[in-house]
């Protein structure tokens, strides 16, 4: 099967140009290096099957980075060449163009962003650059699919024509030739400041960057939080109370409202009533934990992080934050694995790939491990402790900032290895396009379901059938006497702590039936945050760095949610 | 004079690098090489990043690295 790749800087818009070719959705923002691991699709053409691979953005072939190496390797296997090119940017991006051309594989150049170029005051040549470089060169659009068929049908062409290779030389050279083709097929008009340039100078200056920042942040916090509890009150709470409670009742009484299969499907009644947060059956808290207390959340914060993606102020906030990272042994862009951290830990851990050394990125996964919760943690814990007010979540939260920072320091001190300093294109501001914005807070809400609805439901019946088999308590028992001593915690949320290696909302959601105090409740929430990595974190850990990586992790987790416990609680017993 | 040195708003022209080969490299895929028109944009606190722009694009650079990129401040405002 041939091979058709992808190939060009980072941030030119090739995940997009992918999805369009191949049907197949991947993940595209506005920063360099969204994609950290290739991608393949395929493509019919001409009733052939030809494999689309999109190759991770890189600068140039010789630049000597991994990820370089990784994109070189991959060219030498390829048949064809698709080089994107942000045409906003001509002259840089045509370095790699440059250099694709020595090798003497058919090639077609897409010429992306073809819509900015007006608007920004740039006029390309199209056939001019297409007469100078011999291939064609096609304006495309990738977010709106502009161009795209007619980059398809010239892949028919260019695969039957072999071209001569045009050798050009080394370095310097190399850019004097690419100086030539632009005077040549560029032209520049002078325009007027836009909106979007006086936004991208003050966000990125420290003086103003540093309260639009925190202005941004406050914004998405509140947002998250907005949208979260009305899609809870106006939608989720009356679907389950009025319209799926009668069911399940009807369900319970034909189950004979009590016994093992009873307590599996609906769950402990409470008074003799179907409690949502706590009597612990599939069809009762597992699908109200799912859908009414994690879900409004998750789907809220994708709205918000993607839109932060695509707007392009993600690699404004990791210089401003660049400063303050280096404290951790990271640098600023770091903040975008973290930020996904904050979404679901799993991608999170993959994007750390967008750090360059291994410390770095043992650093960063550690962290996100350790201290950066979910959504679907954060959302369980705001609503267990959030009915104490504000100081009990920050409590909470500030604990797992301050474990972050602490921990971040030392792992910087013991870790070997270097820190680079940050080397980050600052991509201009786009307004994100409204269909592929949906199509990926979709495709993300669509992912959390898939890995949600099984482990939770999985959770809530393994749970069940220890209880019944005694299993839980001969196990508390065993616990309980440190577990009194050391956080002064029941035994039963001990049980939380298996359950919690599944999923960590519906360990936190265990708590909930056990009437904790709020000390307990807050000593309780950090411990469970912190104590082990659930299991999807578990595996992509062990994929992307490591089986002693891995061991690493754990270790720092179980002693950090220790030490941490045994601290929390003696503090908190002598404040209330 | 380095581009720490030269005031945010400026324009100048890259000299030379002073480093190693893999941070020549690294920078010239970025298009910054001898030769090079910058503009610096801006720089942050505390020995924090330093932005320029190059080509048709900005670019954040650690302060360490900045360091080594010599140039010379272009007479002219912008």
């Amino acid at each position: 099967m041939k091979k058709i790749l992808l190939i060009g800087n980072p941030n030119v818009g090739k995940s997009a140009i992918f999805s369009r070719l191949t049907g197949v959705y991947v993940i595209a923002s506005n920063y360099p290096g969204t994609t950290v691991e290739y991608k393949k699709g395929y493509l019919k053409l001409e009733e052939e099957k030809t494999e689309i691979i999109d190759v991770p953005g890189i600068y140039s072939l010789d630049a000597g980075s991994k990820a370089e190496e990784i994109a070189v390797e991959m060219i030498k296997d390829g048949d064809i060449f698709i080089n994107v090119i942000d045409a906003t940017n001509l002259e840089r991006n045509l370095n790699i163009t440059v250099q694709l051309l020595q090798f003497k594989n058919p090639m077609i150049i897409a010429l992306n962003f073809w819509d900015d170029t007006k608007h920004r005051g740039i006029s390309i040549d199209a056939d001019e650059l297409e007469n100078i470089l011999k291939i064609p060169v096609i304006p495309t659009c990738g977010a709106s699919g502009e161009g795209i068929k007619n980059l398809v049908d010239h892949i028919n062409t260019a695969k039957k024509n072999q071209r001569d290779i045009i050798n050009i030389p080394d370095n310097s050279d190399r850019w004097k030739i690419i100086g030539n083709i632009i005077g040549k097929v560029q032209k520049l008009s002078h325009r007027h400041h836009t909106f979007f340039d006086l936004l991208k100078d003050a966000s990125i200056k420290p003086y103003l960057g540093l309260p639009f920042a925190i202005i941004i942040l406050l914004l998405v916090f509140f947002m998250i939080r907005f949208m979260g509890e009305n899609l809870i009150s106006c939608i989720f709470d009356p679907f389950f109370n009025i319209l799926w409670l009668p069911l399940i009742n009807k369900f319970s009484l034909l189950l004979g409202g009590k016994g093992f299969v009873h307590n599996i499907i609906i769950g402990n009644l409470i008074n003799n009533q179907i409690d949502y947060t706590q009597s612990f059956g599939i069809l009762s808290t597992g699908l109200y934990v799912i859908f009414a207390m994690v879900l409004p959340y998750v789907f809220s914060f994708y709205i918000v992080l993607s839109f932060l993606e695509d707007s392009g102020y993600l690699p404004r906030l990791a210089v401003l934050l660049d400063r303050f990272m280096h404290l951790i042994g990271l640098h600023g862009v770091s903040v975008i694995p973290m930020l996904l951290g904050l979404g679901c830990n799993v991608p999170g851990i993959i994007a750390t790939r967008i750090m360059e050394t291994k410390k770095e990125r043992v650093i960063l996964a550690t962290l996100i491990a350790v201290s950066i919760p979910c959504a679907a943690k954060t959302a369980m814990i705001a609503g267990l402790v959030g009915r104490y007010g504000f100081f009990a979540l920050l409590s909470v939260f500030g604990t797992l900032f301050f474990i972050w920072f602490i921990l971040g320091i030392i792992l910087k001190k013991i870790i070997k290895g270097e820190s680079p300093e940050i080397f980050l294109e600052i991509p201009p501001y786009r307004i994100p396009y409204f269909g592929s914005l949906v199509k990926k807070i979709w495709m993300r809400t669509k992912n959390f379901l898939k890995e949600a609805v099984p482990f939770v439901l999985l959770g809530i019946l393994i749970a069940n059938i220890l209880y019944s088999l005694n299993i839980i308590s001969f196990m508390s028992a065993i616990i309980s006497p440190a577990f009194k001593l050391l956080f002064d915690l029941p035994s039963e949320a001990a049980a939380a702590l298996f359950i919690g290696f599944l999923r960590k909302d519906i360990a936190v959601g265990m708590l909930a039936p056990l009437h904790l105090n709020l000390k307990q409740l807050i000593v309780a929430s950090v411990i469970l945050a912190t104590y082990f990595p659930c299991i999807g974190t578990f595996t992509i850990i062990i994929k992307e760095l490591g089986f002693k990586s891995m061991i690493f992790i754990i270790a720092i987790m179980v002693s950090t949610s220790l030490i941490i416990g045994v601290v929390l609680n003696s503090m908190l017993t002598i404040i209330f | 004079m380095n581009i720490i040195d030269l005031e945010s708003g400026k324009k100048a022209v890259v000299k030379h690098i002073t480093g190693g080969y893999g941070l020549q490299k690294k920078l010239e895929a970025m298009g910054i090489k001898a030769g090079s028109e910058v503009i610096k944009v801006s720089s942050h606190f505390f020995r924090g990043p330093v932005i320029i722009k190059v080509y048709n694009s900005q670019v954040a650079i650690g302060y360490g690295m900045a360091c080594k990129i010599i140039i010379e401040e272009k007479q002219e405002r912008l």
